[in-house]
């Protein structure tokens, strides 16, 4: 049992204030000597002050110890997505499809906790929305814009189904109940650890940050450890396994996207779950020119524009959508 | 809520070093050298790729580049002399790690040495004086701050993640993020007063 602290006095709770601005003055990356004299007087004028000082320190210290604090820094739950105009979800509501559900979903987890029966699953984000959900047995799921992941934990096992987009597992140990992710070209299977899956059309990719995973197509298995990365194809049901850069392939989850050598159809088709209207390749456009960049899903507009300058791509946009079309 | 899984960490009383392997922590006796290698190369086994892991989502390609500061940190690491005292090596190279990546910057460690110069004791977080003795929150206060943590905003996650692990100025966020100083400021204090509020309870 914790003891609980005692209650500070109001006295106590201003010294901590002004021990904390100190502590803060001098990581701010400003150096002035009167402020730095002022300081020296703070800390003579009573030991109460260093020793406050010295608390204060101590808690700025300790940020760098919490637990799993590079992930609950950079995960951003609930990245806003761009103002839905009114027109907009008319459209979406009448696209009928999947488009219709995710936006109806609106990016609520729903869990239906039932303790004997079967406990379904269904969590769905819009499209530049960006969100982390927490399950019922610890693990968390972290999904891109227009994704959607569903399923089914029941006393022996754990079955989830990724019905588009992408999601990044973080799933809690359970050796009585291994988990299954259904890509429906591809099944992930593991104990508890941490992946990310990224599902486009044609191509499937599972990427491991920790732990191990068994990846299946068909009678093919392949079982990943961290750092592995494995594409799945209609033409490769189970590709290589390969090495991936952690920081491009998972620094969605913080709003920016990042493409290595990527086909422009591929760029476009992440696009499309972070933009504020479809965007889409015309035929002819160079669907298979290959192109290096990072962004911001907030400069998706920035980036277009830049892509109209400087490569053969002509990019037309209107109230519904944006075209990409060959260039000249 | 489930225990998810994360490496074996800072629960072990000194000198007992019990785990997987089965391998014994050097105390320091002379003839120990080469358990003490062997114990450092488990060390770096068990912990480097965590580490870069762990450093990328910080820095994410660098500069300064992740495996350059966790190599450093090995380093410092092999730098003490009774390894049986650190009570988490894990923690140990995370903290060390992401202090020498604040090192980069000049403006910030004129302020740390006059900080130095003005307190007694172990405060600061200058690389050359971690060593194992250094004084750390206790577990409990630790999760009343990691609580606390998970409820800032994502620009006060920002924020913090830019000041406190990439050792940025307050004019460097503002170039990076096009906040104000001032709110910059702001928000930061506000940070440290809600941590402070957790762990005051």
């Amino acid at each position: 049992m914790t003891p609980v602290p005692p209650v500070k006095s109001e006295a106590e709770k201003a010294l901590d204030a002004e021990a904390r601005s100190w502590v803060l003055y001098f990581t701010s990356g400003e150096s002035a000597p009167e402020k730095e004299q002022a300081f020296a007087a703070w800390l003579a004028a009573s030991p109460d002050h260093g020793a406050a000082f010295g608390r204060a320190r101590l808690l700025w210290d300790a940020i760098a110890e919490a637990d799993g604090v590079e992930d609950l820094l950079t995960d951003q739950n609930n990245i806003k997505p761009f103002q839905l105009r009114r027109s907009m979800s008319r459209r979406l509501l009448l696209g009928g499809g999947l488009a219709a559900s995710l936006a109806c979903a609106a990016g609520i987890g729903l869990l239906a906790l039932q303790p004997s029966p079967p406990e379904a699953i269904l969590i769905s984000t819009r499209r530049g929305e960006i969100k982390t959900f927490t399950l019922s047995d610890g693990s968390e799921i972290t999904l891109g814009g227009a994704s959607q992941v569903r399923g089914e934990f029941s006393a022996k096992a754990r079955n989830l189904q990724l019905v588009g987009g992408n999601a990044y597992f973080d799933i809690a140990r359970d050796e009585g109940r291994p988990l299954t992710v259904d890509t429906s070209s591809v099944l992930v299977r593991v104990l508890g650890t941490r992946f990310d899956i990224k599902k486009r059309a044609g191509e499937v990719s599972v990427s491991v940050d920790s732990g191990q995973v068994r990846v299946m197509a068909d009678a093919a298995a392949r079982d990943l450890r961290a750092g592995d990365r494995i594409v799945s194809t209609a033409a490769m049901r189970l590709g290589p396994v390969e090495p991936f850069d952690a920081e491009k392939e998972l620094s969605w989850r913080s709003g920016r996207l990042s493409f290595v050598d990527a086909p422009l159809r591929d760029i476009v088709a992440d696009m499309n779950q972070y933009s504020d209207r479809p965007v889409r390749l015309a035929p002819g456009a160079p669907a298979d020119l290959r192109l290096t960049l990072s962004f911001s899903i907030q400069q998706i507009s920035q980036v277009l524009a830049g892509l109209d300058t400087a490569y053969p791509i002509d990019v037309h946009e209107n109230d519904t959508e944006i075209v990409l079309s060959e260039g000249h | 809520m489930q225990a998810k899984p994360s490496c074996p960490d800072d629960t072990v009383p000194p000198g007992k070093f019990a785990d997987a392997a089965n391998v014994p922590v050097p105390d320091g006796g002379q003839d120990d050298a080469t358990g003490r290698a062997r114990f450092l190369n488990h060390l770096f086994r068990q912990h480097y790729g965590e580490l870069v892991g762990r450093l990328r989502k910080i820095h994410g390609a660098g500069p300064p580049e992740a495996e350059d500061l966790a190599q450093a940190a090995f380093s410092k690491l092999s730098e003490l002399t009774d390894l049986s005292r650190i009570r988490s090596p894990r923690a140990f190279l995370f903290r060390t790690a992401i202090n020498l990546g604040l090192n980069s910057n000049d403006k910030l460690r004129r302020g740390r040495n006059f900080v130095k110069s003005q307190m007694e004791g172990n405060f600061s977080p200058d690389v050359e004086e971690i060593s194992p003795e250094t004084v750390l929150m206790g577990k409990q206060d630790l999760e009343r701050v990691t609580r606390a943590m998970r409820q800032l905003s994502p620009k006060q996650k920002e924020i913090l993640l830019r000041s406190r692990f990439r050792g940025q100025t307050y004019a460097e966020i503002r170039k990076d993020t096009g906040w104000s100083e001032a709110d910059i400021s702001r928000q930061l204090a506000r940070v440290m007063a809600l941590l402070q509020a957790g762990l005051d309870g």
